[in-house]
């Protein structure tokens, strides 16, 4: 008779279920919901290298900086709920491939004007070509976790899985809905995306296409999750933080009315000023008085937008590039359908 | 993937931290190379400083970014894989840029486009820098592969020796997927440069020939500090002769907001200040499309003012970029 393997939670109800060895789907007898262990693949997991205390150490310090941050919640917070979660990912890497024919633009010249000229027309001619990408694609496996902008680890070695790493840090392991062909198949729709993607930079009307897209090893990847919940005041709030990392993943946290107030009335004072600058301005200047109004009710909006966000934010990893590169363009997707 | 079973060093049995995707890994202990593929050549190293410099270095930066109280809660040192790549890549580009002219008979001014011609070819050497792990980044990771790219030349053999003390991160790329990653690169490198030269690129296609590659181990340090009850990060470039603060976060006093705040109302005011100069030019016998782009610029750019300074107002953290921050370097060309 096969042992027990390890707990698992439902990824629809959260009801726990102890999972023998071989078994590869559960049906969830709470909620109906079937999802797979996929305890025959191979799997692996993020390591955990911080503890809870120190999670939340330095997720306090993190929020301490946010928006609207209140300064008493350090000492007024009452834990009510700290866990570790092990969130399933698919992670591979994609060779995608794409030879194509099509119509491209290019420009006949006319009317010159020193060394250009005042006339041109778009003209389309054949053309061909091919590109060749790696791909790195990664979407969680479980419809659970917030994932708001890139699931990119902090440079921090992966480990083999086991059930015995689970239980000694006392974390729960979460079921998948997304099995390895639909992971697949999402791989390779978002493949077929940046080729697409590309072509299109080249031709405007595509004549023929043939792509080879393969999907390499596609891995199961467990991400340790610190998932807090605290009372502030009576009203309760959630923070999720990256165990192996620190970095806080998504976090509501009480927002001090001071703060708002103040951001409230700063933007008052700009709307007011510009009005007043206006009115002021207006029977001299109405293009002066327009560009006033425009400026300052610009900053106005701003301040007011700072001062009735919700209090929620992340910390990002890949800290604010120009444009999103592949890579993170593919994190986001999680649509699978 | 190396097995399981290399935890430790098949050389001198140090344990080795390595995850199931490293490919190449490097004993901090003994230099020794273990590559799950023939590696064309052995991994160089950018010599790190000594730990004592790089502490009280760190502790300064901590100091000068977060202020007298400040202090270090968490310091890495990690010696991170970055594949360099040299190869040739020709582009051959075609397209054209936009520029509007202005042409006054008597009363009347026109405004009109010219159109001139964009069509070349770049053809350079170049060196990409690749960063070896997958699904992972550092905080600096794009200032980090700028210094592999202007230090790998000096970079020399595994010295265990100056290794010791350092996290040595193994590479999670093939050679292959490296060359692949860097070709990659300098295309998108030399688009973004025809893209700044062309209003609109019809082609872009670039070709590439490879020279050679090398896996390049580069000193980080990686520091989170404490400033008034909040935290920020550090990257600092831990290499031998360079070490410097590649990027970091520090936090924003009450006085630079108040300061944004006054710059963003001057700055409006200043653009509002040219009403007075353009208003005239409307009812000159300018053509449409001139006077909708005089009547918008003025509060155009003015409402850019107030959104800039509000949003630098209202900043939880300056963000500190000390370094370039690219993936490829012009060697030739």
């Amino acid at each position: 008779m096969s042992g027990v393997a390890g707990t698992y939670r439902c990824p629809n109800c959260g009801a726990s279920h102890e999972v023998r060895e071989g078994d590869v789907a559960i049906r969830c007898g709470y909620c109906g919901v079937t999802f797979r262990t996929f305890e025959e693949e191979k799997r692996y997991v993020l390591p955990v290298h911080y503890d809870s205390s120190k999670a939340l150490e330095n997720f306090l310090l993190w929020a301490e900086k946010q928006h609207l941050y209140d300064e008493s919640l350090p000492r007024e917070m009452v834990l009510r709920e700290v866990s570790l979660h092990f969130y399933p990912f698919w992670v591979a890497t994609v060779r995608a491939s794409t030879a194509f024919t099509g119509l491209g633009e290019d420009a006949e010249y006319s009317n010159p004007d020193g060394k250009g000229f005042r006339t041109v027309k778009l003209i389309r001619r054949e053309e061909s070509g091919s590109f060749e990408r790696l791909i790195e694609f990664a979407v969680p496996a479980s419809g659970e976790v917030p994932v708001e902008g890139e699931m990119v680890a902090v440079s921090r070695a992966r480990l083999y899985f086991s059930h015995e790493y689970v239980r000694r840090h006392g974390g729960v392991l979460h079921g998948a809905t997304v099995s390895r062909e639909e992971a697949r198949r999402a791989a390779e729709r978002a493949a077929a995306a940046e080729l697409t993607r590309l072509i299109s930079r080249e031709v405007v009307e595509v004549r023929s296409r043939s792509d080879e897209i393969s999907v390499g090893e596609l891995s199961l990847v467990y991400v340790p999750v610190w998932d807090v919940t605290y009372e502030f005041r009576g009203k309760k709030y959630r923070a999720m933080i990256d165990a192996s990392s620190s970095r806080v993943i998504l976090a509501t946290y009480p927002s001090e009315v001071a703060e708002r107030a103040a951001y409230l009335g700063i933007s008052a004072l700009h709307l007011v000023a510009g009005i007043t600058l206006a009115a002021v301005i207006w029977g001299s200047s109405w293009l002066t008085a327009v560009t006033a109004l425009a400026g300052m009710a610009t900053a106005s909006a701003y301040y007011a937008r700072a001062a009735l966000a919700p209090a929620k934010a992340h910390e990002p990893v890949t800290e604010g590039r120009r444009k999103p590169g592949l890579i993170e363009r593919i994190y986001m997707m999680r649509d699978m359908t | 993937m190396l097995t399981e079973a290399a935890h430790r060093c098949q050389n001198c049995g140090a344990p080795i931290e390595l995850s199931p995707d490293t490919v190449v890994s490097v004993c901090s202990y003994c230099g020794h190379v273990e590559s799950s593929f023939p590696l064309g050549a052995s991994p160089l190293m950018v010599r790190p400083a000594r730990a004592q410099e790089l502490r009280d270095f760190v502790e300064r930066a901590v100091r000068k970014e977060g202020g007298k109280g400040a202090s270090i809660r968490d310091v890495r040192f990690v010696a991170v894989p970055v594949w360099v790549a040299e190869l040739r890549a020709r582009t051959r580009y075609n397209g054209y840029k936009v520029e509007h002219k202005t042409r006054s008979t008597g009363r009347r001014t026109t405004v009109y486009k010219v159109y001139y011609p964009v069509t070349g070819t770049l053809d350079e050497r170049l060196a990409v820098a690749v960063y070896g792990r997958k699904f992972e980044s550092i905080f600096g990771l794009g200032a980090v592969k700028w210094s592999a790219l202007t230090r790998y030349e000096a970079a020399g053999g595994l010295d265990p020796g100056a290794l010791r003390g350092w996290e040595v991160l193994g590479s999670e790329l093939t050679e292959e997927e490296a060359w692949k990653s860097a070709e990659v690169g300098a295309a998108d490198a030399h688009r973004s440069r025809v893209e700044s030269m062309a209003t609109k690129v019809f082609d872009c296609y670039t070709e590439t020939d490879r020279s050679s590659i090398r896996l390049v181990l580069y000193p980080v340090v990686e520091a989170r500090y404490e400033s008034r009850g909040k935290s920020y990060r550090l990257c600092v470039d831990g290499a031998e002769g360079g070490v410097k603060v590649l990027k970091a976060e520090a936090p924003v006093s009450l006085l630079r907001r108040a300061k944004w705040m006054l710059v963003g109302a001057g700055a409006v005011l200043a653009t509002a200040a040219l009403g007075p100069v353009i208003e005239p030019l409307l009812y000159e016998d300018v053509s449409l499309e001139a006077k909708l782009i005089l009547l918008a610029l003025p509060p155009g750019l003015a409402a850019l003012w107030g959104y800039l300074s509000a949003r630098s107002a209202t900043a939880i953290q300056r963000l500190k970029r000390l370094s370039k921050e690219e993936d490829v370097r012009v060697l030739e060309g």
